[in-house]
């Protein structure tokens, strides 16, 4: 059976470009065109990574993530004396 | 190897400020292993009420605490799988605060992380990560997690 295709512009891609890359995921052959003419194809990673966000995507309440940088060291501290950041929260949990 | 990682707010709060257990917690993040970093949209409120706390008491300046906030937000409405707080959560949470003897914030915790097992059953490892024991201990007892990290 052949796979369901769906082209979509650079705009329309830019405007949810999260919900294509699902389009993708769920095995539509996504193709992206610039000025009319077949440029770009979305293929899904095949290490089973996409199987899982897609699954998480796919509960109720799930927005799930769109990218995975590294985060930085955080450079900043609180100063002088008192709760820490963590602290904080669980003091206001009470 | 795969896994979920779901984060409670104080150990995302380590992440942007440095602290005690800041680099403990950026590693767990930032390993490649990691498919997706969950925690719920409680967690939003709850950093956020840090760093205004934090600017209010003078431990950061305003405009410290302004680009905390943006840095944050970018990487909480990007980089995170976030789970909505809707309404059968917040009833099924008062009653597992009841059952588990935890706040009513750490139950919100502890049933988002548990509403993505269907997901967690296609890695290799879902770890809940909090510092504070007592959450520590109820997310134990779920049997949910492979792992938590206190």
């Amino acid at each position: 059976m052949k796979a369901e295709q769906q082209t979509y512009t650079v705009k329309e891609f830019s405007v949810n470009p999260s919900r294509v890359i699902h389009r993708a995921l769920q095995g539509v052959e996504v193709t992206i065109s610039l000025r009319g003419v077949p440029a770009v194809r979305l293929v899904p990673v095949q290490d089973g990574s996409d199987q899982v966000l897609l699954k998480l995507g796919a509960i109720p309440g799930f927005q799930v993530a769109q990218t995975s940088p590294k985060l930085a060291r955080p450079t900043l501290r609180l100063s002088g004396t008192g709760p820490t950041a963590a602290e904080m929260i669980l003091e206001d949990r009470r | 190897m795969k896994k979920l990682i779901y984060l409670d707010s104080c150990v995302i709060a380590k992440l942007f400020l440095l602290e005690d257990r800041s680099d403990e917690a950026l590693a767990l993040v930032n390993d490649p292993a990691v498919v997706s970093i969950l925690t719920s949209d409680l967690s939003f409120v709850e950093v956020c009420g840090v760093f205004s706390r934090a600017v209010a008491q003078g431990r950061i300046t305003r405009l410290q605490g302004q680009a905390l906030l943006e840095k944050f937000r970018e990487w909480f409405l990007t980089s995170t799988t976030h789970i909505a707080v809707r309404l059968e959560q917040i009833t099924q949470a008062g009653a597992t605060a009841i059952d588990a003897g935890i706040r009513g914030a750490d139950a919100l915790h502890l049933v988002a992380a548990t509403s993505a097992q269907s997901a967690a059953s296609l890695v290799d490892a879902f770890v809940f990560v909090t510092y504070d024991l007592k959450l520590a201990r109820a997310a134990m007892d779920t049997g949910a997690f492979t792992a938590v990290v206190n």
